[in-house]
């Protein structure tokens, strides 16, 4: 009775751990598992020391919750050896030079003015509108089968200067 | 041990070659078989761990990114390495990622140590475990574990102990023959000695010498045994010479005693024969003397006559002998002699005396043989006149004369019922001079017997006695039936 037992309980961990771990549940998840993409995108990428010499700097536009994971990580992660710092922008004319920026989905800027400003030339810009990257964001979080992926356009990437590693672009969906 | 004693050297040469080769070869094998398995083994752990790493960094990106289908995709590419059965990534939590198994059949890796990532490799039931952890920047990400075959480690050292074996084998081989070969240069040459020394000793030629052939121990022991040699060889020479030298000087001590004792022979011959004259010219003229000086007109000067006479009459028979026992083996003739003869003859001349003693004299069946008529009849004369002279007093005296006969000679016999010798003197009574009695018990001169051994010895014979006090006396004395040669 015990063994049966025991492969119940095995059996229905199997089938719970891809939900609990890959699967963004709610929309809290979801946000924390953006927010870590984020940061691990840092690890694989390598920007201008220009841009910064100190801090590495996440914007975030649009309304979005993502803020607060991305706060918790800055607290305890560094961005190579820089501390990260994340920075709320309400308006198209707010935005400054940073490193990443973040567009929510809920924004009201359309995306082409973004990509015009000089001062983003080198920044990473990470959508997650469909057809974002397509659109010309560096990348952009999809959901496929119920897993968070992300496309990323290698030209946009290139052209805002940024070395994407092989070992990031194997996971990625290539979009252009 | 005592059987491998008796081993030829041959075979012990051999022996010691091929366990010496044996010895080294068999080190020289387990040394790199032993040295193969340390590199291979350490190179087995450098590839697992290197594959470990490998999949390691691949994986760093799908752990960040949560891509599950990716880390599979990074281990399904371990197919093409058939020794590794199982792989498995894990989170950084511990639970684990993504799964290969190459035959289908999963492996429940045991859950990675997440308080302490440490690199392992390790042998657990036969088989190989790699753990690896997965960092980036210092910061732990993961674990990869890498569970291979230990199969071909097997199937290598299989392989090592089959090339060592061979290689054995094969130095076995070449060591046999390689010793077989030149164990001869030793032992042929320890068999050509051994040949020699046993020729030499068969044959008894120490003129022989042996070859020595090198400076070595065999050379060192072939040229002590030549030496040897030379030296037995020096010793049977000096020997021979020693021994020719012996037989000269014998020869010619011989002679020169043979010479003295003829001499002195001679001596005693003429001596006696010539002192016979003078003194039968005193004997005549005492006489004379005696019968001018009468017994009446002179009592004292006729006794003094009477022991002169005496005196010379001794002295007449003692020369008389003397001149007998010197005359033994002069001019001595062999003749053939009937003894039956003899003694008649004998019994003739003797008749008086016989006949004064009341004697009984018995002889029969003698022989006839090659001998001196002269000195035989003498003997027997000698015999029997010592047989009357020393009579019991109370019995005749019986005197019998027999014979023996056996392939070489004939052993005379005479005997009496006398009075006997004394054990004692059975053997003094043949020597020149010797007396038992006094001249006034029984005169005589003591010469009568020792004639008798010197005519004995003439006839290649001897002469002893037996004898009984008081029962009587055997004479025996044998004469050669091989004096003819002798006959001149």
């Amino acid at each position: 009775m015990v063994f049966r037992k025991k492969i119940i309980i095995i059996l229905l961990l199997t089938l719970l751990t891809p939900i609990v771990y890959a699967q963004p549940q709610t929309e809290a998840e979801e946000l924390n598992l953006k927010a870590a993409f984020i940061y691990n995108f840092t690890r694989f990428i390598e920007w201008d020391d220009d841009i910064f010499p100190n801090e590495f700097v996440i914007g975030i536009i649009g309304n979005s919750n993502i803020d607060e994971p991305l706060e918790e990580i800055a607290q305890s992660h560094k961005a190579g050896n820089k501390k990260i710092k994340i920075k709320r922008f309400y308006s198209l004319d707010e935005i400054e030079k940073c490193n990443i920026l973040f567009i929510s989905k809920n924004v009201k800027i359309s995306l082409d003015d973004v990509l015009l400003k000089p001062d983003l030339k080198k920044t990473l810009i990470i959508g997650e509108k469909e057809s974002y990257a397509q659109l010309g964001a560096g990348i952009n979080f999809v959901i496929i089968d119920k897993k968070l992926k992300f496309e990323v356009n290698k030209k946009s990437l290139n052209e805002a200067g940024l070395k994407v590693s092989s070992q990031l672009l194997k996971l990625a969906i290539i979009v252009n | 041990m005592a059987v491998y004693k008796n081993i030829s050297i041959k075979n012990k040469l051999i022996t010691i070659q091929l366990i010496t080769s044996f010895i080294a070869v068999l080190i020289c094998c387990v040394l790199f078989v032993f040295n193969d398995i340390k590199t291979f083994n350490k190179s087995m752990v450098d590839n697992k761990n290197s594959i470990a790493e490998i999949v390691g960094v691949n994986a760093i990106s799908p752990l960040l990114f949560n891509d599950k289908d990716a880390a599979t995709q990074i281990l399904m590419n371990l197919k093409s390495n058939p020794s590794i059965l199982n792989a498995a990534i894990f989170d950084k939590d511990g639970a684990k990622f993504a799964q290969y198994d190459a035959n289908r059949i999963p492996f429940l890796f045991p859950p990675p140590s997440t308080e302490e990532p440490t690199e392992e490799a390790d042998f657990i039931d036969r088989k190989f475990l790699v753990v690896y952890p997965i960092s980036q920047n210092g910061e732990f990400i993961g674990t990869v574990m890498i569970r291979s075959s230990v199969a071909a480690f097997n199937e290598i050292l299989i392989n090592y102990i089959k090339v060592a074996g061979s290689v054995l084998l094969g130095a076995l081989l070449i060591a046999f023959i390689f010793s077989a070969f030149f164990q001869q240069q030793i032992t042929q040459r320890i068999q050509s000695l051994m040949n020699k020394a046993k020729e030499i000793t068969s044959t008894g030629n120490y003129s022989n010498r042996v070859y020595i052939g090198g400076l070595d121990e065999i050379g060192a022991l072939s040229k002590e045994f030549n030496n040897m040699l030379d030296q037995i060889q020096k010793m049977q020479n000096s020997l021979k010479d020693a021994n020719v030298d012996l037989e000269q000087r014998v020869k010619e001590r011989t002679a020169k005693l043979e010479r003295s004792n003829q001499e002195l022979e001679q001596f005693a011959y003429v001596a006696s024969h010539d002192l016979q004259e003078p003194l039968r010219t005193i004997s005549n003229f005492v006489g004379l003397l005696e019968k001018k000086y009468p017994k009446s007109e002179d009592e004292d000067g006729y006794r003094y006559f009477q022991f002169i006479m005496k005196a010379t009459s001794r002295m007449q028979n003692l020369i008389k002998d003397l001149l007998e026992i010197s005359r033994v083996g002069r001019n001595v003739q062999f003749t053939i002699v009937d003894c039956n003869k003899t003694m008649l003859d004998l019994m003739a001349e003797m008749e008086i005396s016989i006949k004064e003693n009341n004697a009984a004299i018995h002889f029969d069946g003698l022989p006839v043989l090659i001998a001196s008529e002269i000195e035989l009849k003498r003997i027997f004369q000698n015999l029997i006149s010592n047989a009357l002279k020393f009579k019991n007093k109370t019995e005749a005296p019986s005197i019998t004369v027999t014979v023996q006969e056996n392939e070489n000679e004939y052993i005379f016999m005479v005997e009496d019922n006398g009075i006997g010798i004394p054990a004692e003197y059975t053997n003094k009574i043949f020597n020149i001079f010797q007396r038992l009695h006094s001249n006034t018990e029984y005169p005589g001169t003591g010469i009568g017997l020792a004639t008798c051994k010197k005519i004995a010895l003439l006839h290649n014979g001897n002469i002893w006695v037996e004898s009984t006090l008081g029962v009587g006396t055997t004479f025996y004395f044998s004469i050669s039936k091989h004096i003819t040669s002798s006959i001149n």
